[in-house]
C-alpha cells in the first residue's frame, strides 16, 4: 500500500500534511477525500490551525494502532494521558468539537472522558462555571428541587402517591 | 476560532470573556453532552448533574433506558451482577458488583418504628419490603435513595406478593418499534395473592399500578392454587401487554390491556436420569426476561425460568407461538437450554474441571442440593445461586454455564437473610 499524503487545509488557511491512513481514522476526511478528491488540500473551515495541530498530532500517533502487543497498548495509553495533561478547558472543548465534527471516534471518547473525569466531584457550581452555564432556575425552582431532595417524597396512601406518579 | 452555530436543539455554552478582546460562545453538540460526556459520569455525580440548568435536567433522563444503557455501557459497576440483601435498620446490602462487595445501602424507609421489616423483593432499580404487622408495603428507589412510597395492605394480612416494572403507558410503545420493552420504566405493578383462597376452583389475586394508584380484582378461572403461594418475580414480556409471575408449579401471566389472565404449567424435567428425583425436594425457581444475545437495545427477549431442585439445576427458555385459530390462542413450549446435576459427586471431579476450590463448591452445593435458590437468568453463561444452611448461613455462588465453573461469590455467617439479584436498566421514577 502506498503510503499517499494527505494535505489538510484550516479555517486559517494553515497546511497540515498527514498519511492517509492517519486521515482515514477521520471518517468526514475520508469521506471529502472520496468524493471531492481535492487538489489543493482538504479544507476544513471549522477547525482553527491551533487545534488542527493538536489533531493531527492525535492521528499520527494513532496511525497503527497495536492490536495485541500490550506494551504498546499501555504505551499509547500514556501518551493519551500526556496528550491532554496541559490543555486548558478551553481547547479540550474545541478538541471535542473538532472530534465530533472530523468524526474521529478515538478522539470523541478521549476528550469527553477527560470532561467527564473532570466534572467528576464537581460541585453543581463548578460544573455550571466549566461548562460557562448560566443557572436559569428560578429562586423558587430551586427552593423546590431542594425541599423535594431534602424531604423526599413519602406518601401515605394512594391519593397522595397519584399525584408524584402523575407527573411524567 | 470556537464554532459558532446557532442551531436550535443545540446547548449554548459561554465562554468566559477574555481580558484581552474575545467574547466567543462555544457550543457543544447536545448530542455530544448527552451521548458522549453525560453518560461517562458515575451515577450520583449524574443525579447532581440534573440540577446545573433547565436543559441539563431535560438531558438526563435516567428514566430512560436508551439514555441509561449508554451510562452502564461506560459504569458497568452500576449495573453489572449486583445482589443485594436487606437487614435491620433500614439498610440494605451489600451490594455485589461484579463480584466485588460495593457497600451497604440506606434505603430510608421513611418510618421509625420499622427497624424490622420483610422483604419482597428488587425489580429493576426499586426495592419493595412489608413492615412488620404487614399493616403495608414500602418501595424504596434504589438510586435516589429517598424515604420510600408506602402502599397499604389491602388485606392486612402476610401476602405473597410479585413485582413488576410497568412501561410507559404511551411514550416508548410506537417510537421505537423494535426496543425491547421488558426493562423500560414508567412504574410498578404489585401482584398480591392472599395466601387462602375463598371461592373454589377460582384463583383470586390484587394488582396495585402506579399508575392507577389503585388495588384492583382480577381471577384465574378453573384453577386451584397450591396450599401455600409462593410467588416469584413478576416480569413483563418484550410486547409488554403482559406481566408474568411463577406460583409454585405453575406461571401465571396477567394481560394488562385486556385484563385478561391465564396459567400455564412450568416446564418437567425432561433428563431420564433426573426423573427419579421429579418433585422430590422443595422447589426453588427464577424468572426473568433474558436477552440471549446480550445486546440489550436490540433483539426480543424470551422469558427464562431457572430450576434448582434435588441439586439438579435446569434453564428453560419459553417460546409464544400463535396458535393456528386465532390471535388470542396462544400456545406455550419450553426449550431447554441448560441442565446440570450436582448429585452425582463421583463424577463431580471430571464435570467441574480440576480446581479443588470448584470440586469443593460443587459438593457443598450437592449436599445442600435442595435448598439452593436459583437468581434470575438473564442470558449469558453465568448463573447466580444461593444457598441457606441450617444454621441460617448464606453463600452465593456464580455458575459459569459453559465450563461449568464454580466459584463461591459472597458468604455471610451472621444475617439470615435472603439474596436477591438486582440488575437495574434504569434509575425509576418519580422518587
Amino acid at each position: 500500500m502506498s503510503t499517499k499524503k494527505i494535505t489538510l487545509l484550516s479555517s486559517d488557511n494553515e497546511l497540515f500534511t498527514v498519511d492517509e491512513e492517519a486521515a482515514n481514522q477521520s471518517l468526514t476526511i475520508k469521506h471529502l477525500i472520496e468524493d471531492t478528491e481535492p487538489e489543493n488540500g482538504v479544507p476544513l473551515p471549522q477547525v482553527h490551525s491551533k487545534i488542527l495541530a493538536k489533531v493531527t498530532e492525535y492521528l499520527i500517533k494513532h496511525a497503527n494502532e497495536p492490536d495485541n502487543d500490550a506494551a504498546a497498548k499501555e504505551e499509547l495509553k500514556n501518551w493519551d494521558d500526556k496528550f491532554l495533561e496541559k490543555v486548558n478547558h478551553e481547547t479540550l472543548f474545541d478538541l471535542i468539537l473538532a472530534a465530533n465534527y472530523l468524526d474521529i471516534k478515538g478522539l470523541l471518547d478521549l476528550t469527553c472522558q477527560t470532561v467527564a473525569d473532570l466534572m467528576n466531584g464537581m460541585s453543581v457550581v463548578e460544573v455550571r462555571k466549566l461548562f460557562n452555564i448560566v443557572n436559569d432556575f428560578t429562586p423558587e425552582d430551586e427552593a423546590e428541587v431542594r425541599k423535594r431532595r431534602k424531604r423526599g417524597t413519602k406518601t401515605i396512601g394512594p391519593s397522595n402517591d397519584q399525584a408524584n406518579q402523575s407527573n411524567h | 476560532m470556537a464554532v459558532v452555530s446557532t442551531e436550535k436543539g443545540k446547548v449554548f455554552i459561554r465562554k468566559k470573556k477574555n481580558k484581552k478582546e474575545r467574547s466567543m460562545v462555544t457550543m457543544l453538540p447536545e448530542e455530544v453532552i448527552i451521548e458522549h460526556i453525560l453518560p461517562r459520569l458515575p451515577i450520583d455525580q449524574l443525579l447532581r448533574s440534573r440540577v446545573v440548568c433547565k436543559n441539563w435536567k431535560q438531558l438526563i433522563r435516567t428514566d430512560d433506558p436508551v439514555f441509561m444503557s449508554r451510562h452502564f455501557h461506560h459504569n458497568p459497576s452500576t449495573s453489572a451482577g449486583c445482589f443485594s440483601h436487606f437487614y435491620r435498620l433500614n439498610r440494605l446490602g451489600p451490594d455485589l458488583r461484579g463480584e466485588r462487595i460495593i457497600s451497604t445501602l440506606n434505603i430510608g424507609m421513611g418510618h421509625e418504628r420499622d427497624h424490622d421489616a420483610f422483604s419482597v423483593g428488587l425489580t429493576n432499580g426499586f426495592y419493595y419490603g412489608f413492615n412488620r404487622d404487614y399493616s403495608y408495603i414500602f418501595i424504596s428507589n434504589l438510586f435516589t435513595k429517598r424515604p420510600a412510597i408506602l402502599i397499604p395492605n389491602p388485606n392486612n394480612a402476610a401476602l405473597a406478593i410479585a413485582l413488576a416494572n410497568t412501561p410507559h403507558h404511551h411514550h416508548h410503545l410506537n417510537s421505537n418499534s423494535n426496543y425491547n420493552y421488558n426493562f423500560s420504566p414508567g412504574g410498578f405493578l404489585i401482584v398480591a395473592m392472599v395466601l387462602t383462597c375463598d371461592v373454589r376452583n377460582t384463583f383470586q389475586f390484587q394488582l396495585y399500578s402506579s399508575q392507577t394508584a389503585q388495588w384492583r380484582m382480577s381471577k384465574v378461572a378453573d384453577f386451584r392454587p397450591p396450599h401455600w403461594l409462593k410467588a416469584i418475580g413478576g416480569v413483563y414480556d418484550g410486547s409488554c401487554r403482559k406481566v408474568f409471575w411463577s406460583l409454585d408449579t405453575h406461571i401465571v401471566w396477567y394481560d394488562v390491556h385486556a385484563d385478561d389472565a391465564g396459567i400455564f404449567q412450568t416446564p418437567v424435567w425432561a433428563d431420564p436420569c433426573l426423573l427419579f428425583n421429579y418433585y422430590g425436594g422443595p422447589l426453588y425457581s427464577a424468572i426473568a426476561f433474558c436477552n440471549q444475545n446480550q445486546n440489550q437495545t436490540n433483539g426480543a427477549a424470551e422469558l427464562s425460568y431457572t430450576r434448582f431442585q434435588d441439586g439438579c439445576l435446569g434453564i428453560w427458555l419459553l417460546r409464544m407461538t400463535n396458535g393456528s385459530n386465532s390471535d388470542d390462542d396462544v400456545d406455550f413450549k419450553w426449550v431447554k437450554i441448560h441442565s446440570l446435576s450436582l448429585i452425582e459427586c463421583d463424577d463431580v471431579m471430571s464435570r467441574f474441571g480440576d480446581t479443588r476450590d470448584t470440586w469443593i463448591y460443587a459438593k457443598v452445593l450437592a449436599q445442600m442440593g435442595s435448598v439452593i435458590h436459583p437468581l434470575s437468568h438473564l442470558g449469558g453463561d453465568l448463573l447466580w445461586v444461593w444457598t441457606r444452611t441450617t444454621n441460617n448461613a448464606i453463600r452465593l455462588f456464580s455458575i459459569n454455564l459453559k465450563t461449568p465453573h464454580l466459584k463461591l461469590a459472597y458468604y455471610n455467617d451472621h444475617i439470615p437473610v435472603a439474596m436477591m439479584p438486582f440488575m437495574p436498566r434504569f434509575i425509576p421514577r418519580p422518587f
